[in-house]
């Protein structure tokens, strides 16, 4: 069963004899109905017999009883052979078998006794001084029968069989009926539940076409038997037609959400929206303007009705005057809106001005003026503050400078003069090495503080970003050869540009650069790259990390991180941190992401 | 025999610069201030000067402007300041170089060299007529050699044509594109290896090859040679 669900010529098929059932099973139940009602399941069908041919054969008995009555000559008992010829003659048409009896003799017949008969009535009657016995049959063979009396005929011969094929049609019917309904929405080359232009029907489209087809069909009923056989079948074949529908659009759960009204309240929803988007667009003053004007126009009606005009055009000019103060007060509130505004936009140098706000309007203007000062002086001082770290960083590194001129120097003397010490040429290499981080690291702290405060100049020009990849791996292939890594260089064929500071942007993929060569894994490939999309440009590095990197990308750009293992070898633990803070001067982004032992860092810039 | 004036009021830099001066050979006249220095200036036969520009008294740059009044020696500053706006100050009033704190006694010393080279061939040094020469870098194409501050520097056919492009149209930027496409006379398909040759002419012909003099990068555009054509 499971795998005709799908099947487009089950479905057919199901609902053909779904109708089909559906006609039999009504036929059979009218037909139990009828036989119920006349008491054939309990009497086998007599009181249904007598009520169609009892009519019949008391009409035949009384036609023989007359006969007797009037016919010459006279009835005698026992007859003569000529009377009783006469009788068969005369009754030769008759649809019963009648028999005059008197006692057990028959005294005259119009047929030979008929081997089943229907219905039997008989009757004493007075006839030429005797008392005779009438007997009028209802002989199936010479009765011509109607449609009507062969079909109850047959319906009480089969009665109880009946009973037994409407249980069958029924089971059918609700089988026919849960196949079709299971089946719905079920189709070929679809996964789930699919509805077809048919199924996508809306509900209530179906329950209007049923009103309709209800008061189209519902106003002749009751008078013509064929006519209402014909609107129920309309109707019910309508009835099978949605059930289908209905069903797969319960499965697919789009009963309301498909339904006309459901369309209909998301078409207003939209307007509505639209018209609140419009209404939110309109500036201030000019949606006051409008709602002033609306007013305005509405009294104009009033007034061009006439409706008491003297009252309604003294009203007009108050109204008119309303809306003037009305609109007066919104351009005051845009003024101050602006403010707002651009107070909220970081924007805290243009003040509102306030020479022709009147009463609250100015205070209120005067208020947002006092917070944008002191924004503006908070702003100021942080700034102030920042420059001042970075003075302070700076100057104090140009101080470790000297002395760190004259250790550098004798270290390098020291070197050069001849001890037979071990120990103390170890000492000596120590003094060189730390000295050197020293000399990085006082380099390095007041470029990164710098960076970080953007107290670098900066020229953005049009850099040619695969022009810059090319002479950057050029600057770097020896290095990069000494640490045995191999640069790749994949460039977007574009040739895209940006605005960037050249020194700038280098000096942010030289320290990208240096710790490649301090950090990768040697023997593998440096990966140097361009991209384009979406209006940005992306230069991305990428190499195997030498160490686990047990750090996340977020840490890396710290000032003073670095990964766990690297900590003992040269290098600051600023220069992603410079290289960061170059990139945001220059307007672009600078992402890291770790993943395992991949590092890779990106810039992301406009594209021109 | 050159005599250099060394000028720093740490007199421990003075002494570390007397020693490597003296083990170069050259005579070495130490002075703590500005003052001391015009006066050591005016009394001997100064070569060249190494001048510190953060002193007590009389600072580095006004002893400078002071000495160029006097003298056409060469003056090497010596300072603690790295910005670029320092060293454009420092140029502008009439230094030769510039040598950052800490410095790398090897480094100085190259340009103490390159300085006095300078000085003696502008005194009198003979350049062949058939050679371009920008700054102190001279290139005869005859001879097809190159020499910087008159000392020869080997290039490879491919670099002494690189630099023999860009010397010619000296203060024009070339894009890596364009130089291969005038060296190699071909189109470049694949990875461009202009860059790494200019490294290496850099690294023969700069003291220092971070920080050119002459031939210079143009970042995100290409490479130029520094200086006029003389």
């Amino acid at each position: 069963m499971k795998q005709w669900i799908d099947k487009t010529w089950a479905k057919v098929t199901a609902f053909c004899l779904l109708l089909v059932f559906t006609v039999l099973a009504i036929a059979g139940g009218a037909g139990i109905t009828y036989l119920v009602a006349e008491n054939a399941y309990l009497d086998g069908g007599e009181q249904l017999s007598a009520q169609m041919y009892e009519g019949l054969c008391r009409r035949e008995m009384g036609d023989a009883y007359l006969y007797l009555e009037n016919a010459q000559p006279a009835f005698t008992v026992p007859p003569t052979e000529e009377y009783a010829a006469m009788f068969a003659r005369d009754f030769q048409s008759s649809p019963c078998s009648v028999q005059v009896r008197k006692g057990d003799t028959v005294l005259l017949s119009n047929c030979d006794p008929p081997e089943s008969t229907l219905y039997t009535v008989f009757g004493d009657y007075p006839c030429g001084g005797q008392t005779v016995t009438i007997v009028s049959s209802l002989d199936p063979d010479r009765a011509e029968l109607n449609y009507e009396q062969v079909l109850t005929a047959r319906l009480i011969r089969w009665r109880h069989a009946l009973i037994v094929l409407e249980v069958l049609f029924a089971a059918a019917w609700l089988f026919c009926l849960i196949f079709t309904l299971a089946s719905a929405g079920h189709w070929r080359g679809y996964e789930g539940i699919h509805l077809t232009w048919f199924d996508k029907i809306p509900v209530d489209l179906w329950l209007a076409g049923f009103v309709l087809a209800l008061a189209a069909l519902g106003e002749p009923l009751f008078y013509v038997f064929f006519y209402n056989v014909a609107a129920a079948a309309v109707l019910v074949l309508l009835f099978y037609l949605f059930l289908p529908a209905f069903t797969a659009q319960c499965k697919a759960g789009t009963v309301l959400k498909g339904s006309v009204i459901a369309w209909v309240l998301r078409l207003l929803r939209h307007i509505l929206r639209w018209f609140g988007y419009v209404l939110a667009r309109i500036p201030l003053v000019w949606k006051t303007v409008l709602g002033v004007a609306v007013l305005l126009l509405f009294d104009l009606f009033c007034v061009a009705n006439n409706w008491d005009a003297e009252f309604l055009i003294a009203m007009l000019a108050v109204n008119l005057l309303a809306g003037l103060f009305l609109i007066y007060l919104a351009i005051g509130l845009r003024k101050l809106q602006k403010g707002g505004q651009a107070l909220a936009a970081g924007n805290y140098e243009s003040p509102v001005d306030t020479r022709r706000l009147v009463g609250d309007f100015r205070h209120h203007g005067e208020d947002l003026n006092a917070i944008q000062q002191g924004v503006q002086r908070a702003v100021a001082q942080q700034m102030r503050s920042e420059r001042m770290k970075t003075e302070l960083i700076t100057n104090v590194s140009h101080d470790i400078k000297t002395p760190l001129t004259s250790i550098v120097n004798y270290v390098d003397l020291l070197k050069k003069e001849e001890i037979d010490n071990p120990t103390a040429r170890e000492y000596i290499d120590v003094l060189d090495r730390q000295s050197a981080r020293l000399r990085k690291l006082t380099e390095d702290l007041v470029e990164a503080s710098k960076a970080a405060a953007g107290a670098i100049p900066v020229t953005l020009t049009e850099t040619d970003v695969n022009v810059f990849l090319t002479q950057a791996a050029g600057e770097y292939r020896q290095r990069l050869a000494e640490n045995s890594l191999e640069p790749v260089l994949t460039l977007d064929k574009s040739d895209p540009r940006i605005r960037a500071d050249g020194k700038l942007l280098w000096r942010v993929l030289d320290n990208l650069l240096s710790n490649v060569c301090k950090y990768a894994m040697p023997g593998t490939r440096v990966y140097l790259s361009s991209e384009t999309a979406e209006g940005k440009v992306r230069v991305t590095v990428k190499n195997i990390s030498r160490y686990p990197l047990n750090i996340s990308a977020d840490e890396l750009t710290e000032r003073f991180v670095r990964g766990d293992e690297s900590r003992s070898t040269e290098g600051s633990g600023l220069g992603l941190s410079i290289a960061m803070g170059l990139t945001h001067l220059q307007k672009g982004e600078f992402r890291l992401s770790v993943d395992g032992d991949l590092f890779k860092a990106q810039l992301e810039f406009d594209r021109l | 025999m050159y005599n250099i004036l060394v000028c720093d009021d740490e007199k421990d830099i003075v002494s570390a610069l007397t020693i490597y001066l003296r083990s170069e050979g050259y005579r070495v006249f130490p002075a703590g201030t500005g003052t001391e220095a015009l006066a050591v200036l005016d009394r001997e036969d100064i070569h060249l000067v190494l001048m510190d520009i953060m002193m007590p008294g009389m600072d580095g740059i006004t002893a400078m402007t002071e000495l160029r009044k006097r003298r056409n020696v060469p003056v090497i500053l010596l300072t603690a300041k790295g910005e670029d706006t320092d060293k454009v100050l420092g140029l502008n009033v009439g230094a030769d170089d510039y040598v950052t704190k800490p410095f790398n006694p090897v480094e100085l010393l190259a340009r103490v060299k390159s300085q006095l080279r300078r000085y003696l061939q502008l005194g009198g040094g003979a350049v062949r007529p058939t050679a371009i020469t920008v700054g102190a870098v001279s290139l005869d194409d005859d001879a097809k050699t190159v020499t910087v501050d008159g000392e020869r520097a080997n290039l490879t056919p491919l670099e002494y044509d690189i630099l023999k492009l860009l010397m010619q149209n000296a203060g024009k930027v070339f894009s890596p594109a364009e130089i291969y496409r005038q060296v190699w006379h071909e189109e470049c398909i694949g990875d461009n290896p202009v860059a790494v040759h200019v490294r290496h002419i850099r690294e023969k012909i700069e003291i220092n090859p971070a920080e050119p003099r002459y031939l210079k990068v143009v970042w995100g555009k290409g490479y130029k040679m520094e200086g006029e054509l003389r």
